[in-house]
């Protein structure tokens, strides 16, 4: 690496001088570059001139690789119809997709019908071993629903992930998905095929029902919200010898009305008597906040709409939003929510900022 | 040494890639996704470093460059870059940056970064970013920075970017003989302030 203790000769700066001046052919401009770099002085200047504008550690972020990819990612979703289809996204939830100004992420959560096939069709003459599983992901400001061969019905939420099992819907074969994020199931009983999601955390094994299941980064668990039916929890417990007795490791049995959060530590908390209008809005096309602090609101804001919140001031971030939202534009929404928050939104590409109404009065 | 004070050449002599460049743009126009990605990756990281120059927030720097190049694709059979590709593209970016600068009222934090550039270590993010805080205060890095904002524009164009009188000229929206007034006074001032440095021992 260029060493600043060098000083510059003057040999250096005529050689600055030559460069600002752009003199010569690009071959004796070649040359003279290569002369420099046989000395370290030289070395150095040449080493700032490429640094001038950012530092290389700057420009090591701009990688153009990984961005021409992120480039065409969102020029597919970019208002491009696309027929529904079956994908795997090796980018996970979490993960910011700043460049998706898509007019289904400006319209809210946008719906893509999917029908998924068991896969045990596609198999051919000769096939050995079971089919391979079907996953079926949604970005941000996207949502799915899904018609399962066996009739349950999946309403996949924003940003979320659903992988069914190769071979789903096989006669005397549980019926097993996994998932990431949220999603509504509605599931048609069957006592001889149990329909089993596995997250995280454990297992929700349904007994016929409708229920939520979501395991968004701020749960910090696995949560279920049974509205008919019973569910079966099976948490995921470490294994010995550090389970302890306050670890507990038996199924729980949901019934309608019932919150369940499986913890990673393979603890279970379950709340009875419970409303899930709100739970269960998101499965209708609603995105209900009640009286939640914006700092915390700003993960489902972010997910549902498929756009990056910034807000401007703490006090800003501490208020309580209760906002009920359906259909219309991330605009609409924010104009809304900004509002409500006695606030004021503004855009730029895909990201929305909030500044305070007072904070704004006193910068004047 | 040179008289600074002589008129400054453009470079007349044609480059060699100009063609190659033709030819890149022919197949753009034709929509071969292929040719956009060569364009995409040749000048993408250089791009975002002129933006950020602007904006002092490297996320909305990427976010410039990738507007100007989505623009380029969706128009891209009708894509006739006036005065060379590169001149193009920087001006480009640089009209997108100043019109995020003017609808976010950036100027302030714009005013600031000169100062900043002198502290280096302060904005270090990384260890790659320590050691190039400590390289950032080399008498030429400093020297630059100190240059009037037009003057600063012009120099890190040719040297960083290397880019032509023409090019330059089209990137800041001023004329050619403007460019040259700039290079000629950048040498002088630039000669004086590292000759400077070193007499007084400021190594």
């Amino acid at each position: 690496m260029a060493d600043d203790r060098h000083d510059f000769e003057d040999a250096d700066l005529d050689r600055l001088e030559q460069l600002l001046r752009g003199e010569g052919t690009p071959r004796e401009r070649a040359a003279a570059e290569a002369e420099l770099r046989r000395r370290p002085s030289g070395q150095a200047l040449l080493a700032t001139l490429t640094t001038l504008d950012a530092s290389r550690g700057l420009l090591k972020r701009w990688d153009a690789s990984t961005a021409l990819e992120r480039f065409h990612k969102a020029n597919e979703l970019r208002g491009v119809r696309r027929p529904p289809r079956l994908v795997f996204h090796s980018e996970r939830a979490g993960k910011r997709v700043r460049w998706m100004a898509s007019a289904a992420a400006l319209a809210g959560a946008a719906m893509i019908a999917v029908v998924v096939r068991n896969g045990a069709e596609d198999a051919k003459p000769g096939d050995q071993g079971a089919p391979p599983p079907r996953d079926i992901v949604t970005a941000p400001g996207q949502r799915a629903v899904l018609d399962l061969v066996d009739g349950t019905r999946v309403v996949l939420s924003p940003d979320s992930h659903l992988r069914i099992a190769g071979g789903f819907g096989a006669p005397n074969t549980k019926r097993e998905v996994s998932l990431e994020g949220e999603a509504l199931f509605v599931v048609p009983h069957d006592s001889a095929r149990p329909f089993v999601i596995h997250t995280a955390h454990g297992s929700v094994e349904d007994l016929g029902t409708e229920f939520m299941v979501s395991t968004y980064p701020e749960l910090n668990g696995t949560r279920l919200a049974v509205r008919e039916g019973k569910v079966a929890l099976h948490p995921r417990v470490p294994t010995p010898p550090s389970a302890t007795p306050e670890m507990p490791v038996v199924a729980a049995i949901l019934s309608p009305g019932d919150i369940g959060i499986m913890r990673s530590n393979g603890g279970v908390q379950i709340a009875h008597g419970q409303d899930l209008s709100d739970l269960f809005a998101a499965s209708r096309g609603a995105l209900t906040i009640r009286a939640q602090v914006l700092e915390e609101a700003i993960p489902r804001l972010e997910r549902w709409f498929g756009v990056r919140v910034r807000v401007v001031d703490r006090a800003l971030q501490s208020r309580r939003l209760s906002v009920e939202l359906r259909d219309g534009t991330a605009t609409d929404a924010f104009a809304i929510i900004a509002l409500a928050l006695k606030a004021r939104a503004s855009w730029h590409q895909n990201q929305v900022t909030l500044e305070s109404d007072d904070l704004r009065g006193e910068d004047k | 040494m040179t008289n600074p004070l002589a008129p400054l050449p453009e470079r007349s002599e044609p480059d060699a890639s100009d063609s190659a460049t033709d030819a890149l743009c022919a197949r753009i126009r034709g929509g071969e996704q292929g040719a956009f990605d060569t364009l995409f990756l040749q000048h993408y990281t250089q791009l975002c470093a002129f933006a950020n120059s602007f904006l002092h927030a490297p996320d909305d720097a990427e976010e410039v460059v990738q507007t100007v190049f989505h623009r380029i694709w969706q128009g891209h059979s009708t894509w006739h870059p006036k005065g060379g590709v590169r001149s193009y593209l920087f001006a480009a970016c640089r009209n997108q940056a100043l019109h995020l600068l003017e609808h976010e009222s950036m100027v302030s934090r714009s005013s600031g970064y000169v100062a900043e550039v002198m502290r280096g270590y302060s904005r270090a993010t990384s260890p790659l970013d320590v050691m190039e805080a400590a390289a950032t205060s080399t008498r030429l890095r400093a020297a630059i920075a100190e240059l009037p904002e037009r003057r600063r524009r012009v120099v890190v164009l040719r040297l960083q970017y290397q880019l032509s009188n023409g090019e330059i000229a089209q990137v800041l929206g001023i004329s050619v003989k403007g460019v040259e007034i700039q290079l000629r006074r950048a040498i002088l001032d630039l000669r004086q302030r590292l000759q400077k440095a070193r007499v007084l021992g400021l190594v």
